[in-house]
């Protein structure tokens, strides 16, 4: 093992197991990694990005670049369900100067303005997952930030999301009982559409305002941009969909040299180690993808990319094949910047596979600016402002105005002040215009 | 940013945030909209007189510290930056949301319609509220609020805005005192001729007491003050240290501290001496020591308390010793006045204060004390003495002469603090009085240190009204905090950041403290004498110079018949030691041998010396003379002997004195 940081990731993700499997556990990480590293080097599918400051800035100067970064908020006094989904977006263009150096904005809007629903409200008319309505419309929003900014006439030559670039989106259908419709999922409201869709784009009807359509011409003009767009995901998840595809796309030859067994044998056995479902012992211990390419890179080293589709055309229901057919598949890379960190889970679309070198030496000098804060560009910073400036109004205070506004019956106030309070710290910061 | 005015000509600067209170707010800054000292309003609503509905109100405040962050750039990233070499604007980190945070003292609250009537705020500002940066016309009105038709004397303008001219208030400043505290450089003699230029267009009487000559060179600029106040003089004093008729405790402290100290006979008896021979009121002092000198002497020769002498020989001493300094300084301060720095200057010798003391102060007159040349102890007690006597002349109410103000540069010359020995200047207790009373009777003080921790204190905290301008030093620093009631923590800490001519100025001579930026007289910049050049002194000195040769001045000494290697005050208290060096001659150290002894005996043995042998002879005779007083030089000339042999002499005749007691 490389070093103890490691092992204290290894013991987080290991814990509560027993000893004995603590140690197996420490044991096949160990040679899973130390034989993955070669096989990747042998086959030249880790590149190295040498840590240039001078030489990385200078390359891009002048050049816009655009970090986007989504999210759910909520109302602190009323739970922890969220009610708004927004986006944050921040242009910079490194070697220059003055006041159009930087630009900045912020989307927010109640989830329920999002959505569609005969009556208004969305306890009127409530779709029974409640939490993929929220989750799409974080996807959403998300993606309108990137498009947005790749919209402007003169938008920046790379676009980062903080997060994945395509993500899973089988679940924003139709609520289905018994192969019958038990509730269609909601189409977006005009104004989400105008939001989230580039501009003078053609009126949608019926399928075409929902999600699926939505966020798939979404990433459709993304993919067309001229800009570079790559999703940063810093988090770890329990992902293993990576490393799969790293195995799939290893050819044989190279390999029979590397390992006893024949690579076919080798590849089955990494699998099985890697996601041990079926060991009493280990069950449910898969070693992620974070984890394990954590293990496998060196500081400046990266994944060459792999395509990893999570939305496989199997899974999808027949008649929405069509739509999900089209969702590009994301090429997937793991960056380790410092030691210390998980690697950055990087996706990026293939028609720029020819920059990824360039685009990962961005991402890891941004990263090495801010190594304790969210990538892409350490926004999450802005939450870290003093509570003084920005505190929450008071719970009391809140219900009672929440109260008022409910007894003028009065929806757009209501809507406003719910907007109003389930404010972000960051937003003070981020707001355009208040500083000049 | 183009500039949001509303119909009042104000600008919105930003919005209050946090907790705020009656005293103090804080509010979120727009970028360079603002900067500390200056002066911002906000709207507010208060409960009206009788509580049943509100009165709208304009709360005035002072920003008083403005905080700046990044939140987008933390630390990790700053070390990047520097271990990389590479600038923040290159890279993709955030330039542009830091955040300012600015802090305000609030000064009051004004009805909208009269910024004049300004009150204390006994209600809190409200949150959100938004912050105004208001009109320079608003502010002028605010600053000089109800105190429209009093004479001014402006000073400069806030540091924070131009366009706000400060002016003190010059009543209060001439009646109740001012203390300018500022470091070498900070900009007090430059403030200290601020106010005295606009004081002289009033006209109003100064004396000033200049220990460094920091102001004799407004004289140059007479003419220049002349078109501004016709008629107004600039004249120049050398002072003199004159004796009062009650002055008995000054000889005895200034004795006192010129030497090693007078023991209690020795001060007993110089208070009677001085009771025996009065000074004259306004007589020189050296001119009196010199009397009383030949009065003790003649006290010497007719006394015969032989117990005594040592003691008045001791005291003629002392005076000897004060006479030669003084002389020593007069000569000093000769030389300087005549200096290329000060050589064309029109000096004359400071008139009498007790007699002439209209010639000192005259409304429209600049009487400046040069006391350079004198050491701090004479200088202390020449200020006592001129400025207790002018004082009396107000005091008394005689109507003698007109008010007037004071200025006492390089200040803690003259009140020195408990720690710096305050029982040795004269000064200290006159100053105490005329700031204690100095109120009631127009004798007004503007004191100026650099040094204030060296201060006295009592006096300090009686001025009221300061100047505070740059301030290193930490103990100057708490002393200030000690001394000035209405500085806020975040006003002291910006003492040691002030530029030259920047400062605090609060108390009586403005309505509330205010940060200044002090107005350059670029016009007075002829008065400034400026340093010696030595490096051009010393290269003139190798070249010949004008400097006289020693040869020239043995030469020009001898055609006077005078030691040319002694200066004038040497040459004079050299003739007062002459006279006082009996106590070491060979007959007084018989006399205190033999003090208190029956001589009888001893004489009738030394007539029987005479016919022993010449030898013999010759001894007994010159005991006998030593006996009567005979000098050393009469003795040895009469018997054609070196002093040294008068040593033996006395030794001799003082055993013999020792063994006809023990025979008997």
């Amino acid at each position: 093992m490389r070093a103890p940081h490691i092992q204290r990731r290894m013991l987080k993700a290991a814990g509560d197991l027993s000893a004995p499997a603590q140690l197996r556990f420490r044991e096949t990480l160990e040679r899973l990694a130390a034989q993955l590293r070669r096989a990747l080097l042998e086959t030249g599918g880790i590149i190295r990005i040498e840590k240039d400051h001078a030489a990385l800035w200078k390359s891009v100067s002048g050049q816009a670049i655009g970090f986007v970064d989504g999210g759910l908020a909520n109302l602190p006094m009323l739970g922890s369900a969220p009610v708004a989904a927004r986006v944050e977006g921040y242009t910079v263009t490194p070697g220059a100067r003055g006041a159009e150096r930087e630009k900045f904005f912020v989307l927010k809007r109640l989830i329920d303005q999002l959505y569609a629903y005969d009556e208004e409200g969305v306890f009127e008319d409530a779709f029974p997952d409640v939490g993929a309505l929220r989750d799409a419309a974080r996807i959403a929003i998300g993606a309108a930030g990137a498009v947005r900014m790749l919209a402007e006439q003169r938008g920046p030559a790379w676009v980062f999301l903080r997060g994945a670039l395509v993500n899973p989106v089988l679940r924003f259908t139709d609520a289905m009982r018994d192969g019958q419709v038990r509730r269609r999922f909601p189409d977006f409201s005009d104004t989400a559409l105008a939001d989230f869709l580039p501009p003078q784009e053609p009126a949608r009807e019926g399928r075409g305002r929902r999600f699926l359509s939505v966020h798939l011409r979404q990433l459709q003009f993304l993919e067309e941009a001229q800009a570079v767009v790559c999703g940063v995901v810093e988090r770890e998840s329990a992902a293993v969909s990576a490393c799969r595809a790293v195995l799939d796309g290893l050819a044989d030859a190279p390999l029979r040299d590397l390992f006893p067994e024949s690579p076919r044998e080798w590849k089955n056995r990494f699998r099985n180690a890697v996601d041990p479902s079926g060991e009493d012992d280990l069950a449910g211990r898969r070693i992620t993808d974070s984890l394990l390419f954590h293990c496998v890179l060196e500081p400046g080293e990266a994944l060459l990319p792999v395509p990893v589709n999570r939305n496989e055309l199997r899974r999808a229901a027949e008649r929405r094949r069509d739509v999900i057919g089209r969702y590009p598949t994301p090429r997937v890379s793991y960056l380790q910047v410092t030691e210390w960190n998980a690697p950055l889970r990087l996706e990026m679309f293939s028609k720029d596979l020819g920059r990824f070198r360039e685009t990962t030496a961005l991402v890891m000098h941004c990263a090495l600016l801010l190594p304790r804060h969210a990538f892409p560009s350490g926004m999450d910073v802005a939450e870290r402002v003093p509570n003084r400036w920005s505190r929450p109004l008071d719970a009391h205070a809140a219900a009672r105005a929440m109260r008022q506004t409910l007894q003028r019956n009065d929806t757009r106030l209501f809507d406003a002040l719910r907007l109003m309070l389930c404010a972000f710290e960051r937003e003070f910061l981020l707001r355009p215009g208040v500083y000049r | 940013m183009a500039a949001d005015f509303d119909e009042t000509g104000r600008r919105q600067i930003g919005a209050v945030v946090g907790n705020a209170g009656t005293t103090e707010f804080t509010f979120i800054l727009q970028q360079f909209q603002a900067r500390v000292g200056d002066i911002v309003m906000l709207d507010m609503a208060v409960p009206d007189g009788a509580y049943r509905g509100q009165a709208s109100i304009y709360v005035w405040a002072r920003i008083t510290d403005i905080r700046r962050f990044n939140p987008f750039f933390p630390f990790e990233a700053a070390r990047e930056l520097a271990d990389e070499g590479i600038a923040l604007e290159d890279t993709v980190l955030s330039d542009a949301r830091d955040q300012l945070e600015a802090v305000c003292l609030i000064l009051g609250a004004t009805p909208e319609n009269r910024f004049a009537a300004l009150s204390p705020l006994t209600y809190p500002v409200k949150p959100a509220s938004p912050v105004y940066r208001p009109p320079a016309a608003a502010v002028r009105e605010l600053l000089v609020g109800g105190r429209e038709h009093e004479v001014k004397a402006p000073l400069g303008s806030l540091i924070a805005r131009s366009d706000v001219e400060v002016a003190l208030s010059a009543p209060r400043l001439v009646s109740r005192h001012l203390a300018i505290l500022a470091m070498t450089g900070g900009g007090k003699t430059v403030a200290a001729r601020r106010i005295v230029r606009e004081l002289i267009g009033h006209g109003y009487p100064l004396l000033i007491l200049d220990p460094h000559g920091d102001y004799v060179g407004l004289v140059k600029c007479r003419e220049l003050l002349r078109q501004e106040a016709p008629g107004c003089e600039i004249r120049l004093f050398f002072p003199d240290l004159l004796m009062q008729q009650a002055g008995g405790d000054l000889i005895e402290k200034i004795v006192g501290q010129m030497t090693d100290g007078l023991s209690e006979p020795q001060a007993d008896y110089l208070r009677s001496a001085f009771a025996g021979l009065p000074a004259n009121e306004g007589e020189p002092a050296i001119a009196y020591i010199e009397r009383l000198f030949e009065w003790i002497v003649k006290e010497l020769k007719d006394s015969d308390d032989h117990h005594r002498t040592p003691t008045m020989r001791a005291v003629g001493r002392s005076l000897g010793i004060v006479h030669d300094r003084l002389v020593r300084m007069r000569w000093t301060s000769e030389t300087m006045r005549r200096s290329t720095k000060l050589g064309g200057l029109p000096f004359e010798p400071l008139p009498n204060p007790f007699t002439r003391p209209e010639d000192i102060v005259r409304p429209g007159q600049v009487s400046i004390l040069y006391l350079g040349g004198y050491d701090h102890i004479t200088q202390c007690s020449i200020a006592a003495i001129t400025l207790e006597t002018l004082f009396e002349f107000r005091a008394n109410l005689t109507g003698r002469i007109a008010p007037f103000l004071t200025v006492i540069e390089e200040a803690h010359t003259f009140i020195p603090s408990a720690r710096e020995g305050t029982q040795s200047a004269v000064s200290l207790p006159v100053v105490r009085r005329v700031i204690t009373e100095g109120r009631k009777f127009g004798t007004g003080l503007m004191l100026i240190s650099q040094r204030p921790s060296r201060l006295d204190e009592t006096i300090v905290s009686q001025c009221n009204s300061f100047l505070i301008l740059r301030l290193v030093n930490p103990r100057d620093q708490t002393f200030v905090r000690a001394v000035m009631e209405n500085l806020t923590e975040s006003d002291a800490r910006m003492i040691p950041g002030f530029g030259p001519g920047q400062g605090i100025v609060s108390g009586q001579v403005v309505r509330f403290p205010l940060h200044i930026r002090v107005k350059m007289d670029e016009d007075l910049l002829a008065a400034e004498i400026g340093d010696e050049d030595f490096f051009a002194e010393a290269a003139s000195w190798a070249s010949g110079g004008d400097a006289a040769t020693p040869e020239q001045g043995v030469a020009v000494a001898a055609e006077n018949g005078q030691d040319a290697r002694q200066t004038p005050a040497e040459r004079i208290a050299g003739t007062m030691t002459d006279k006082l060096s009996a106590p070491q001659s060979a007959s007084d150290r018989l006399l205190k041998a033999l003090d208190g002894e029956d001589l009888n005996p001893l004489i009738e043995f030394l007539i029987t010396e005479y016919g022993r042998s010449a030898g013999a002879r010759k001894r007994a005779e010159g005991v006998m003379n030593l006996l009567q007083g005979a000098s050393d030089a009469d003795v040895c000339a009469q018997f054609g002997v070196q002093p040294g042999s008068l040593r033996g002499w006395v030794k001799w005749a003082v055993e013999a004195q020792r063994k006809i007691a023990a025979a008997k």
